[in-house]
């Protein structure tokens, strides 16, 4: 589903990606774990598109495409979702017109006809019981107003919406408390499938307590320096990540 | 110059096709009230020939309890220069002013609002918002009599601009001589929000539909009550599409 290839970018002058290799196959969930500043984010940001971003060197395919190509909106049709570690907030722009906004735009390019109210409505409150969403959310703008767990349980629920191929949820747990990250973590669970894939890019193991991973990746300094299953996580909860960066 | 009395409660939504000067005084006599709807364009043939600004002045005159709801809308002009003076004569008055004025490159637009507290206990709100292009003028005065206590004055003036050459004025300016009043005012001028847009994007949407879809947010609390909601819509997509 996707190749990345000897990646690296950067950000002004700065480099921050300095060669990842990292393949992600259907069913599979890979968590990438990592200290401040190795590298996390600026990964989900180059896979979505982010102009910030310039990469200077490798290669990324997405379900057989060259996915460096593509517009940011492109991406996101071709089933590229990004959980945002900050979601942003817009005011004036109710949670229901962007999602319909979002679907159709996404259905278009698929060469889908727009979807018909009735089922919209219909869907919108089924995905919203999976991360306990209320209706009064619905209503109002964009993250506007939301608290720091309703805003991570809103990216959830887009993703329950957009039923993207892989989504990339960057620090998703980051300033959630338990009960919050218990809804988040078991939502993502719940809409794991044989034919769509999970990147979870994560600080703690905590998070992997709900959501068990195929692959865990450790980033450091802009490169993949250590990969392993599950176990991998407990052991850099109880040790840290000194032992890895120091082999 | 033209004259209106308005003794009961009247409502006015009028398109203005500008070809001229105009001076329009409103009378709301004591406890009257005026909700008026006011969108201004400009024919091309007029646009063309437009060497000096076209000027709008208005004048309210509110008497005891008189209320005042008036929307102004500014979206197809060459030169437009547009004066509110709002006389909050009687006590416990209330204007609510709220405008929006669109400029495109080569087009310049002012609004020029006079907001005069002269009896205690009157209340009055400007919120006013620009999509600007070309260039757009916000001067704002709000003047509170020594006798006018228990005023209470809010003033919004918010921009967006469009392109590298676009220039906003915002200029508020308060004048108070009463001391017991609560008085607030709030000014920005930035662009649409670039993190907002990559949002937008990443969830499937288009970059102009993602830029569309935040000016439309943007204008919302302009146009949203608002009579002819669609025509209006259709108006400011067309003159959007310019920009």
């Amino acid at each position: 589903m996707l190749k990345i290839n000897n990646l690296h970018a950067r950000v002004e002058e700065k480099e921050i990606l300095k060669g990842i290799n990292l393949t992600v196959n259907a069913g599979e969930v890979h968590a990438i774990m990592g200290p401040n500043g190795s590298g996390k984010s600026t990964l989900s940001s180059v896979l979505a598109g982010n102009e910030k971003f310039i990469v200077t060197e490798g290669s990324v395919e997405f379900e057989g495409q060259n996915l460096l190509e593509q517009s940011i909106e492109k991406r996101a049709a071709m089933g590229l979702f990004l959980g945002f570690q900050y979601p942003v907030e817009i005011p004036g722009v109710s949670m229901a017109n962007f999602l319909r906004m979002a679907v159709n735009s996404q259905r278009k390019t698929q060469g889908l006809e727009p979807i018909k109210a009735g089922e919209f409505l219909k869907m919108m409150r089924e995905k919203a019981e999976i991360v306990e969403l209320g209706d009064k959310l619905m209503g109002r703008a964009v993250n506007e107003g939301f608290s720091g767990g309703e805003k991570k349980r809103n990216e959830i629920f887009q993703m329950a919406m957009l039923q993207p191929k892989l989504a990339v949820l960057d620090e998703t747990d980051s300033g959630l408390d338990v009960d919050a990250l218990r809804i988040v973590a078991t939502g993502v669970q719940k809409l794991r499938r044989p034919d769509n894939a999970t990147i979870v890019i994560t600080h703690y193991q905590r998070l992997l307590d709900y959501i068990i991973p195929d692959f865990v990746h450790v980033l450091y300094d802009g490169k993949i320096i250590h990969s392993g299953t599950k176990e991998l996580a407990l052991e850099i909860e109880e040790k840290g990540y000194d032992w890895i960066i120091n082999k | 110059m033209k004259t209106y009395d308005i003794t009961t409660q009247q409502h006015i939504s009028d398109h203005i096709q500008v070809a001229g000067d105009i001076d329009i005084v409103y009378n709301i006599r004591a406890g009257a009230q005026l909700d008026l709807q006011q969108i201004t364009t400009t024919k091309e043939n007029a646009k063309e020939n437009a060497k000096d600004s076209t000027k709008i002045n208005i004048t309210y005159n509110l008497e005891q309890g008189a209320t005042l709801n008036v929307n102004t809308l500014d979206i197809d002009n060459k030169l437009l220069h547009r004066t509110q003076t709002f006389n909050l004569i009687g006590t416990g008055a209330s204007a609510n002013a709220t405008g929006l004025y669109i400029t495109a490159d080569g087009e310049k637009s002012t609004n020029n609002i006079k907001m005069n507290h002269l009896n205690p206990n009157c209340t009055s709100s400007q919120t006013y918002k620009g999509l600007v292009g070309g260039v757009s003028e916000f001067l704002g005065h709000i003047f509170i009599e020594k006798d006018a206590q228990h005023t209470q004055a809010l003033q919004q003036n918010h921009n967006i601009l469009l392109n590298p050459s676009a220039r906003v004025i915002s200029n508020p300016w308060l004048e108070i001589y009463a001391d017991d009043v609560k008085c607030n005012h709030g000014a920005t001028v930035g662009k649409n929000d670039p993190d907002a847009i990559y949002y937008l994007r990443q969830r499937g949407i288009p970059e102009l539909d993602a830029k569309k879809l935040m000016l439309e947010a943007f204008i919302d609390e302009c146009v949203m009550n608002h009579p002819s909601k669609d025509e209006l819509l259709e108006l400011i997509s067309a003159k959007l599409k310019t920009l």
